[in-house]
């Protein structure tokens, strides 16, 4: 029982060792496949000039830089995010990664609605996809606000591209959503227009929104924490998420360490410069570009092996008693 | 010795859940009023490639065939596509948190909207997309009375979602909350 109890302790005190009380979680390629992260800590981006009728465009533009600029403000990471200006070329507002091609991380809100006209009768998109591309109009249904779209190395989870889509659209039969940038009261961090108010209260406010989506642009998926920009619920005219919890500068760090290299699930990242990937992509590591090195605090390697070292200590004593030559079990 | 083997396992293997924005609420009337389908049926297979085949298209999707085994809501023929925008193709993945993911075999509920107007030659199947993304779709396990339905909020962050919105319950109770909502409809 003796020996139970100091395993259990092994087990217990490696994982509160290596595993601070944190609730972050990064994107990942799929179940079971590497963490998303970029080559370079942080990205570049464009935002669409057309912006959304809704608020003066320059008060938009502001607030998407300024999502981007708190993310970029984490003292422990050292992310940037070069502001590549606006973009004024409809032919820009494309969606998405093409292999070769000049992709830029675009920022748009689609004003038009796919399902209200915006795509003729038999178009092939409607079965085949694209149509958000092709008619520049929303294409992820009436209930989305806003979805980032990131393109990626499949094995390895580095990311080429990231998108941010704004549903401005007016769906045929339900209520479009209104973009706000107005500040909430001193003191307020939800602050809901009632009526014809559009001062000191929002809808969907610009900031808060984007702010939320650059975070999994930058490798973040969504947290438990409830009062952090990556949690999953939000009431409309909230503007809390424009500033970053701990538990969200947490992650960031965790992913992009500052004077470190940037990490996947604890492993320093290992690029290789091996040429492009199969279908057509530019340089990817080819050595595991999310190679793992041992865990270190805060990251879900550094659990796993604390637990599987506790785990193993534990299984090892119980063996040991059991078969006392060294755990080789009777023939 | 096995509930400390359990424990271990379930630390070494929990892994946590890995957005889109969206408007709730998403409880089963809204989505049952919303969808132009609801459909309870099996995976057959999945598949992801570019928009039309065109990697310029600068889209990944998966196109999901499922077999209706009962249509609750609305009608149609005996295989039917889900769209859902994301995917991998050769080295390439693309992310679209939020969307709903489908594994071949699985058993779901989905509610689903159907894109747009399409002309149909020959005997291609209809198209849908998933009403409210991961919201709209339940997976189903066990069988008979015990069949329960789950829905995975996992890439989604949503505004104005209820709190008391069911994300497990009986299969049979899905099936008459839908049924509610369409007779009510039709009063």
């Amino acid at each position: 029982m003796g020996s139970l109890r100091s395993a259990l302790g092994v087990a217990a005190l490696a994982s509160a060792l290596a595993v601070p009380a944190r609730a972050f979680t990064r994107s990942t390629a799929g179940p079971g496949g590497p963490c998303l992260f970029w080559a370079q800590p942080g990205h570049s981006f464009v935002i669409d000039a057309s912006a959304t009728p809704d608020v003066p465009p320059a008060s938009a533009f502001d607030a998407v830089r300024r999502s981007f600029a708190t993310w970029a403000g984490v003292q422990c990471a050292h992310l940037t995010f070069p502001d590549q200006g606006l973009s004024t070329d409809p032919a820009n507002r494309k969606i998405g990664y093409v292999p070769g091609g000049n992709n830029i991380n675009l920022v748009l809100w689609r004003t038009a609605n796919c399902s209200s006209g915006a795509v003729p009768a038999g178009d092939p998109c409607l079965t085949e996809g694209n149509c958000g591309n092709k008619y520049d109009c929303w294409d992820h249904g009436d209930s989305v606000i806003a979805v980032t779209t990131t393109t990626f190395n499949r094995s390895t989870g580095q990311i080429f591209d990231a998108d941010i889509e704004l549903n401005d659209s007016n769906p045929s039969g339900g209520s479009h959503f209104i973009f706000t940038t107005a500040d909430c009261p001193a003191g307020s961090s939800t602050c809901l227009c009632s009526g014809a108010q559009t001062d000191a209260c929002a809808h969907y406010d610009v900031q808060n929104t984007v702010t939320h989506e650059a975070g999994h642009s930058i490798g973040l998926d969504h947290t438990t924490v409830q009062d952090a920009t990556m949690y999953a619920f939000a009431p409309e005219g909230e503007e809390s998420k424009r500033a970053l919890h701990q538990d969200d500068i947490d992650g960031v760090c965790a992913i992009y360490p500052d004077g470190e290299p940037t990490t996947c699930d604890g492993g320093a990242v290992v690029l290789v410069d091996a040429g492009p990937v199969d279908a057509g992509g530019p340089a990817a590591s080819s050595g595991g570009g999310c190679a793992s090195a041992p865990g270190t605090p805060g990251s879900s390697d550094g659990a796993l092996v604390a637990v599987a070292l506790g785990c193993g200590a534990l299984l090892a004593r119980r063996r040991r008693r059991r078969h006392p030559l060294g755990g080789v079990p009777p023939g | 010795m096995r509930a400390t083997l359990a424990l271990c396992a379930a630390l070494i293997f929990a892994a946590p859940a890995s957005a889109a924005t969206l408007r709730g609420p998403a409880d089963i009337a809204s989505l049952a009023s919303a969808a132009d389908a609801v459909v309870h049926g099996k995976v057959v297979r999945a598949g992801s490639d570019w928009a039309g085949g065109d990697p310029h298209s600068g889209q990944i999707y998966t196109r999901v065939t499922l077999r209706p085994l009962s249509w609750w809501k609305g009608s149609g023929p005996a295989e039917i596509v889900v769209l859902v925008a994301g995917g991998a193709v050769a080295g390439i993945g693309q992310l679209v948190p939020g969307s709903a993911r489908f594994e071949p075999g699985e058993e779901v509920v989905v509610f689903l909207r159907r894109r747009g107007p399409q002309s149909l030659p020959g005997k291609e199947p209809p198209v849908f997309d998933v009403e409210r993304w991961a919201l709209g779709k339940f997976s189903v396990a066990g069988g008979g009375a015990r069949a329960r339905a789950t829905r995975d909020r996992a890439g989604v962050a949503c505004v104005g979602c209820g709190a008391s919105e069911e994300d497990r319950l009986p299969l049979a109770e899905l099936r008459a909350q839908v049924g509610a909502v369409l007779r009510k409809g039709r009063k």
